[in-house]
């Protein structure tokens, strides 16, 4: 991911604490040439938010694939973090740009977009082997992206300095995606499962008939009911 | 079955290989060989199989891996135990990446069993029908798919009186409600299917979405006594209760159930009162609640630790009073809802030895379940079978004595096994989910 790539030539400062969140979503004039370095020290390490921030990055951060121990990994998908954030969810897809939208269709898109790059920024540290510097740069803007203190017009800040225009790239990958989805409905398959492999599926197997005739269970009369009330 | 002989065979990447020449000499008695239990494979050592254990079995790959699916109830019928079959299921992904998640439906037609047709007449005039005969074989499948924002989490389909829908988790924490019929079409009709990817496929949304809950979720179940009547059940430990208005759509209480003290796995509707239902979570609890109570005390039964640990799933028998749980700890607990109050249930199995996730009673056989777990087997049990001491029954294989007599079948061949489903039309049929993609097969044990 170049974003990585161009993380590390930042100059190293801290910037002080920012002022809460603001809500407007207005769209910042461009890119920013003088963007501060995106990999924040927490100032507020006793604070809840922080500590949350900590702990959903710190799993990316591990080498290897070991799944985070906190999340259950009911998942298929090794070591993927889920970015829902109570506060911001999205229920559609992304807006065509000509459309006014409303409030809490703005809303929507902010949480999109954000959820966007925080999704591109674990995936590059999960594919892209970054140097430990650049995975702490990263994992310093998953926690400023996705913290509720971060006010926004330094989240767009940061967005835009490590992708650029990305509505761009999120409307590229939708329509990747929906490439994607018209060529698959031609290349599913369902096929047989040959003898050999039958042979190796089977474990354990009891014929039906000899045992079912013995049946023993307690066949209750009625339907069994609770009757709470 | 599955037997372990010795032989002297080398094997380099030490897989068990197929016997099929050489040395005929064997080493001691043949056992039963179960993965995570006894020695494992020695040197020479191989899996000798006997008789054919598959009625049909078929694999499907459709893409990204499905985390989570249901089978489409349709009309054709009951009861169908005639080959070849066809069956609807509704699956959800889980890609990578947000953007590229879907909702499938999948239609699997001619779907063969295993036995060869029986073949007549010349080895020339045969050899022609051979091939005749394996076109005509095929397996189809057709796939409809809408886009989804958000990795699939669950899937469940009902029908509100002629409309199917599906209710669908996101991982982006909200609850969806799609229309199916179109889909159902679709699938039908090679025809439309081409004019749906064309005109349809991307504007298909939801019908309705609830985003009230604080973060993702697993558990969803739409009762099976009150048309459109919907749970859902998030890792934040709460459970919200949809209720279908008179427009066709739903009003959800943002009021959550509250007892749980961690995640909810699932939760499940009883078979036989309308305002009960089942929940079994992380906190190793599983609880029984009645929503004519205020949320705060609509918990009414709690058992405290089920398992030794998170309890994943629970299944509630159509039948007889039982309740089927699965844990982290890789136990099966079958529950007698007459005496739930006692906490303790009254089978336990440990066959697992992984994390169990996905358990089912059959829809028609008593006492019939099936179990898939993280260890990479699926199960197959009967609770009515009991070995009978006066009729001086002997267990045909010698290895298989030391097995619950409960246990018909052991099935391996995929690798992160998610979730199964009994096909409620078809007996004995078994569909799983699995990071290669569905598995469809049908034993000769139920």
């Amino acid at each position: 991911m170049a974003a990585l790539g161009h993380l590390a030539g930042e100059a190293a400062a801290a910037p002080g604490p920012g002022t809460p969140c603001a809500s407007r979503g207005a769209r910042l004039p461009g890119p920013v040439s003088s963007a501060r370095n995106p990999s924040t020290v927490c100032l507020c390490p006793e604070q809840p938010t922080c500590s949350n921030a900590d702990s959903r990055a710190h799993p990316l951060g591990d080498e290897g694939g070991t799944a985070s121990k906190k999340q259950k990994n009911k998942k298929k998908t090794r070591n993927r973090a889920s970015v829902a954030n109570g506060g911001e969810k999205a229920s559609e897809k992304l807006a065509p740009e000509e459309v006014p939208l409303s409030a809490e269709a703005q809303a929507q898109q902010l949480a999109q977009e954000l959820a966007w790059c925080v999704e591109q920024l674990e995936l590059g540290l999960k594919r892209q082997k970054p140097t430990p510097k650049q995975k702490e740069q990263a994992i310093g803007a998953i926690r400023t992206l996705r913290s509720k203190r971060t006010p926004l017009p330094r989240k767009r800040q940061l967005m835009h300095s490590l992708f650029g225009d990305y509505r761009a790239q999120m409307e590229a990958e939708w329509r990747e995606a929906l490439r994607a989805l018209r060529a698959a409905a031609y290349s599913a398959q369902v096929q047989p499962v040959d003898g050999a492999t039958r042979k190796k599926s089977q474990r354990v197997c009891r014929p039906r008939s000899i045992w079912r005739a013995k049946a023993t269970l307690d066949m209750p009369d009625e339907e069994f009911r609770f009757n709470f009330f | 079955m599955a037997a372990r002989k010795g032989r002297r065979r080398t094997c380099e990447t030490g897989e068990p290989m197929e016997a099929e020449s050489g040395d005929t000499s064997s080493e001691g008695p043949a056992q039963v060989y179960l993965p995570g239990r006894g020695p494992p494979l020695r040197e020479g050592e191989e899996l000798v199989m006997d008789e054919e254990a598959y009625v049909l079995y078929h694999r499907a790959q459709t893409g990204a891996p499905c985390l989570s699916f249901d089978i489409v109830r349709d009309h054709l019928g009951d009861n169908r135990t005639e080959l070849p079959l066809t069956l609807y299921l509704c699956a959800g992904t889980q890609a990578e990446s947000a953007q590229s998640n879907r909702l499938m439906m999948l239609r699997m037609h001619n779907l063969h069993g295993t036995k060869p047709p029986p073949s007549e007449g010349s080895d020339e005039e045969e050899e022609e029908e051979d091939e005749e005969d394996e076109e005509e074989r095929k397996p189809q499948l057709e796939l409809a798919m809408v886009p989804h924002y958000g990795g699939i989490n669950r899937v469940r389909v009902s029908w509100l009186g002629e409309e199917p829908v599906a209710g669908v988790w996101s991982e982006k924490g909200q609850v969806e409600v799609f229309a199916l019929r179109r889909l159902l079409q679709v699938v039908e009709e090679p025809q439309a299917l081409a004019a749906f990817l064309r005109d349809e496929q991307a504007q298909m949304k939801p019908i309705f979405s609830f985003a009230g809950h604080m973060g993702e979720g697993f558990a969803l179940d739409w009762s099976p006594r009150v048309t459109g009547r919907l749970l859902t059940g998030d890792c934040q430990k709460n459970i919200h209760l949809w209720t279908p208005t008179d427009g066709g759509s739903w009003h959800v209480d943002q009021r959550p159930f509250v007892g749980h003290t961690r995640s909810v796995e699932d939760l499940q509707w009883s078979p036989t009162e309308n305002t009960v239902f089942a929940s079994c979570s992380a906190d190793a609890s599983i609880r029984i609640w009645d929503i004519r109570a205020a949320p705060s005390k609509a918990c009414m039964l709690t058992t405290a630790t089920a398992h030794d640990g998170d309890v994943n799933v629970i299944s509630w028998s159509r039948r007889e009073p039982f309740l089927l749980s699965g844990g982290d700890d890789g136990a099966l607990k079958i529950w007698d809802l007459r005496q739930f109050k006692s906490g303790s249930p009254v089978a336990t199995f440990k066959q697992h030895v992984a994390p169990v996730t996905s358990v089912e009673w059959h829809p028609q056989d008593s006492g019939v379940f099936a179990a898939s777990g993280a260890d990479h087997q699926i199960t197959q049990w009967d609770l009515a079978v009991e070995r009978d001491p006066e009729a001086g029954d002997v267990e045909a294989d010698p290895g298989l004595a030391d097995l619950p007599q409960q246990l018909l079948f052991v099935h391996q061949g995929e690798t992160e096994l998610k979730e199964l489903h009994w096909h409620p039309q078809c007996p004995g049929l078994l569909v799983s989910t699995a990071l290669s993609g569905f598995t469809i097969f049908r034993t000769i044990s139920v």
